[in-house]
C-alpha cells in the first residue's frame, strides 16, 4: 500500500490552486450572497482544462487519470473556490459529459463532447423527480417512441445547472411498466419545444450554482438522441457512482483545508486575554477535529478514484462508505470551523459559514447518508 | 497511490489468521516462537511494511492479552535497539527478541508526578532512578527497555528481569511501573546517544502504531461479533440487522472501521518511510482509530444488548479500549499536539 500522490500530480495541483486563486476566488464570496453563476470562471475553467481533464485529447481533454482528475477537485477546494461551482463543475463533467463520452455514439460524443470540455456550453444531469429521489425506479417522467422521435412527458427537480444549461442529459421511463429496466438517458438541448427550467432555487448553500426543476411538456427529440441502449438508463446512472463518490466528493476535502489554513492563520493573529487563541486547547482540538477529518476523507475518496483508475469494478460497499463518511462526519468540523472563527464565524466576509452550509449537502446530495447506511447495512 | 496489498502480504495475512485460528497459545513469548518461521517478527524491517497494520490488527483481535507485550518487543524494542544501541545489543539481543527466545517489553512513559528515569555513572556501570509507567507485560519480559536521560542526554537502559533495586507494579489499567531507587545496571546495558538523538518521537511514533492498530483490533473483533449476532439471531420472524435501528448502526460501525484501517495505514507508511509529515499522520490515526474503537465498542453492545456481556464479548474489551485513550500520551494531548504542529508552536 502506498498512498501518495506523483510529483506531477502535487505539481499539477498547485497550478490548479494558483489558477483558481486567480481567477475564481476573487469573486466566490460575492456569488454566493448573490446566488449567481460564475459563467466566466467556468469558461477559464474549461480553457484551464479542468472541464475535460480526464477526456481524450481527441476531444479537447487533457487525458488526466483518474486521480488527477480527482486531485483538481481538491485543489479547487483548497484554494477556496465554493461548494457552488465546485458541484456545477461536478454535474457538468462527470454527470452529464462523462456519461455522454462512456455511451454516446461517435456522433454525440464528436457533436457534444467538444464545446462541453471548453466551457463553451454547460450541462446538466435530470434524475431526480419530486417523487423519486433515491428511488429512482419511482421515476415518472416517460419517453415514449413515435416514429423516428421520442416525446418527452414529466418532470425533474434539484437539477444542478437546470437554469442555465444548454445540453440535458434526462433519465425517462421509456417502458413505464417496468422499474429500473424501463429507464433510458436523452440528450436535450435548451430551446426544444416543450422543454422547460424552472427558476432557480434558493438553497442553503453551493448558492452559486444554479438549481432547479425541468418541465417536459410533450417534449419531441429525434430518436438518435438515445444515449447508450435503451432500458440500460438505470445502470448507466449508476456509472457515474465513482465519480460521485470522489471528483464531486474531493471538493470538500479541499475546502475543509482552506478553512483549516484559514482558521489556523486567525487562530494565531486573533488575541484575548493577552494571547492569541491558539494557545488555548479549545481552539487547538478545533484545528484538530478539521485536520483529521481532512485526513481521513482524502483516503477514502482517493480510495475510490484509484480503484476507478484501476479498472476495477465498482465496489458499492466502500462507495457508500466514502460518501457517508464525508457526508456525516463533515458537520463537526466545519462547525469547529465558524466557532473558532466566534463571531466573525458566523459572517460571510471570513468564508467559513459558507463552507458549513456548502457541506450540508454532502449527506443529501447524490444519495443521502441514509440510503448509504441501507446500502452497507446490506451488503456487510 | 496503491490501496492494494500485494499477494504475499495477503498470503501472510493467512498464515497468520490459519496459525491463531489453530492454535490455542495466548502466552507472549511462545506466540512469537511459534510465528517465527514466518515474516511476522521482523515485519518493519524486511520489505513488507505495510502488512504491519494489518498484522497489528489482527493479532490485536485474536490474541488481545499478548498482543501490547508481543507489540512492544517486536516493533519498539527491537527497532529502538536497531537504530539507537550499540551493534553488541543488536547482535545480543535483537535475534532472539525476534524468535521469541527472549521477551522484551519497552518501558517509554513517565510516571505522572514522579522523576523521569535517569542514570549516572558508578563505579564501572550506572545507577538509575525514577519511575516509567504504562509498560505492558513487565512482569513476565526477560528484559525491558528504558528510554532516560544521563546527565541530561537521551539514554537507554536495558533491564534484565529480577534487577535488584527494580519493583514492578501493576496498574488500574493492567499495565506495570518500573520504580528503580538506584539501581545498579552495567555499561554494557547502558547506550548513551547523541544528544540530540530523535529518540522521543521515535519511540512516540512507534508506540502510537502499536496502540493505533490495538484500536483497530479491538474495533474489529467487536465489529465482528455484533455483525454476528444481528445476522443470526432472529427476531421477530428475521434478523436485527433488517431492522434499521440495528443495520445503520452496524453500517456506521463499519465505515469508522474502514476509515480506521485506512488512517492507520496511512501513517504506518509514512512512518516506515521517514516522512516529514509522519508525525501529523500517526497523531491523527492515533485519536481517530481510539475515537472510533470506543463508539464502535459501544455501539456494539447496543446491537448486541446482554449477550454483549458474555464471556469474550465486546464488554470485556470496553475497559481496554476506554483505557487506550488515556494511556502514555492520551488523545486529549494528542489533539493538542495536532494543534500545535499545524500552528507550529
Amino acid at each position: 500500500m502506498e498512498f501518495a500522490f506523483t510529483k506531477e500530480q502535487l505539481m499539477f495541483k498547485k497550478e490548479v490552486i494558483r489558477f483558481a486563486r486567480k481567477e475564481i476566488v476573487p469573486r466566490v464570496e460575492e456569488n454566493d450572497l448573490n446566488h449567481t453563476f460564475d459563467f466566466e470562471a467556468f469558461r477559464k475553467m474549461g480553457e484551464f482544462g479542468i472541464l475535460g481533464l480526464h477526456f481524450p485529447e481527441e476531444y479537447g481533454g487533457g487525458g488526466a487519470d483518474v486521480v488527477t482528475t480527482v486531485l483538481a477537485g481538491e485543489a479547487l477546494g483548497e484554494a477556496g473556490v465554493d461548494g457552488g461551482l465546485a458541484l456545477s463543475y461536478g454535474a457538468h463533467s462527470f454527470l452529464c459529459a462523462d456519461t455522454l463520452f462512456c455511451h454516446g455514439t461517435d456522433a454525440q460524443k464528436a457533436t457534444y463532447l467538444p464545446p462541453l470540455i471548453s466551457g463553451e456550453k454547460i450541462g446538466c444531469m435530470g434524475l431526480t423527480e419530486p417523487d423519486a429521489g433515491s428511488d429512482v425506479a419511482s421515476m415518472k417522467t416517460t419517453a415514449i417512441k413515435k416514429g423516428d422521435t421520442y416525446v418527452l412527458n414529466g418532470s425533474k427537480t434539484f437539477i444542478t445547472n437546470g437554469p442555465i444549461a444548454d445540453v440535458a442529459l434526462i433519465y425517462a421511463k421509456t417502458d413505464p411498466s417496468k422499474a429500473h429496466d424501463g429507464i433510458s438517458a436523452f440528450i436535450v438541448e435548451k430551446g426544444t419545444p416543450g422543454f422547460e427550467s424552472g427558476a432557480p432555487m434558493h438553497k442553503l448553500g453551493c448558492r452559486s450554482s444554479q438549481t432547479s426543476e425541468l418541465f417536459f411538456s410533450n417534449c419531441e427529440i429525434p430518436a438518435e438522441n438515445l444515449v447508450g441502449t435503451e432500458g440500460l438508463g438505470f445502470l448507466m446512472a449508476m456509472q457515474t457512482v465513482e465519480w460521485d463518490r470522489s471528483a464531486l466528493l474531493s471538493p470538500m476535502v479541499g475546502a475543509m483545508n482552506h478553512a483549516l489554513t484559514k482558521s489556523v492563520t486567525y487562530a494565531k493573529g486573533r488575541e484575548q486575554f493577552g494571547r492569541p487563541i491558539g494557545k488555548f486547547y479549545a481552539t487547538k482540538e478545533k484545528l484538530a477535529s478539521m485536520k483529521i477529518f481532512a485526513e481521513a476523507a482524502r483516503l477514502l475518496v482517493y480510495r475510490i478514484a484509484w480503484c476507478k483508475g484501476q479498472g476495477k469494478p465498482l465496489n458499492h460497499l466502500e462507495a457508500a462508505v466514502a460518501k457517508l463518511f464525508v457526508g456525516d462526519w463533515l458537520l463537526g468540523p466545519s462547525n469547529d470551523a465558524v466557532l473558532l472563527h466566534g463571531g466573525y464565524g458566523y459572517c460571510h466576509e471570513y468564508g467559513m459559514e459558507r463552507i458549513f452550509r456548502d457541506g450540508r449537502l454532502a449527506p443529501i446530495g447524490g444519495g443521502t447518508s441514509d440510503i448509504q447506511k441501507m446500502i452497507i447495512s446490506k451488503m456487510i | 497511490m496503491n490501496f492494494d496489498h500485494t499477494q504475499e502480504e495477503l498470503d501472510l495475512f493467512q498464515s497468520l489468521e490459519n496459525t491463531l485460528g489453530n492454535n490455542e497459545e495466548v502466552r507472549p513469548g511462545h506466540l512469537i516462537a511459534l510465528l517465527s518461521s514466518s515474516s511476522y517478527p521482523t515485519l518493519g524491517s524486511n520489505g513488507l511494511s505495510s502488512a504491519l497494520p494489518g498484522v497489528q490488527e489482527r493479532l490485536a483481535q485474536r490474541r488481545p492479552d499478548a498482543y501490547r507485550t508481543m507489540e512492544y518487543g517486536l516493533r519498539i524494542a527491537a527497532p529502538a535497539i536497531t537504530r539507537f544501541g550499540p551493534k553488541a545489543w543488536l547482535a545480543q539481543w535483537v535475534s532472539p527478541i525476534q524468535q521469541g527466545k527472549t521477551l522484551a517489553t519497552a518501558a517509554l512513559d513517565s510516571a505522572q508526578g514522579e522523576p523521569d528515569l535517569t542514570g549516572k555513572p558508578h563505579e564501572s556501570g550506572y545507577l538509575i532512578a525514577g519511575t516509567k509507567a504504562g509498560i505492558p507485560g513487565a512482569d513476565t519480559a526477560d528484559i525491558i527497555l528504558a528510554s532516560g536521560t544521563i546527565e541530561g542526554i537521551p539514554a537507554l537502559f536495558l533491564i534484565e528481569r529480577d534487577t535488584a533495586d527494580i519493583t514492578i507494579t501493576q496498574g488500574a489499567t493492567g499495565l506495570f511501573t518500573l520504580t528503580a531507587s538506584a539501581a545498579s545496571l552495567p555499561a554494557s546495558h547502558v547506550a548513551i546517544l547523541k544528544p540530540k538523538a530523535p529518540l522521543a518521537p521515535f519511540l512516540q511514533l512507534l508506540k502510537n502504531r502499536v496502540q493505533i492498530n490495538e484500536a483497530t483490533g479491538h474495533a474489529a473483533a467487536v465489529f465482528e461479533q455484533a455483525k454476528k449476532a444481528a445476522k443470526t439471531r432472529p427476531e421477530g420472524g428475521k434478523p436485527p440487522i433488517a431492522r434499521q435501528e440495528i443495520g445503520f448502526k452496524l453500517a456506521t460501525m463499519y465505515t469508522l472501521l474502514q476509515t480506521s484501517r485506512l488512517m492507520a495505514a496511512n501513517a504506518s507508511s509514512l512512518v516506515d518511510a521517514g516522512e516529514n509529515d509522519a508525525a501529523m499522520a500517526s497523531h491523527c490515526a492515533r485519536v481517530f482509530c481510539s475515537d472510533a474503537a470506543c463508539e464502535i465498542v459501544a455501539s456494539a453492545l447496543d446491537v448486541m444488548g446482554d449477550q454483549g456481556f458474555e464471556k469474550d464479548g465486546p464488554a470485556q474489551r470496553l475497559a481496554t479500549i476506554q483505557a487506550l485513550r488515556v494511556e502514555g500520551t492520551s488523545v486529549g494531548q494528542t489533539k493538542e499536539a495536532i494543534g500545535d504542529m499545524l500552528l507550529k508552536y
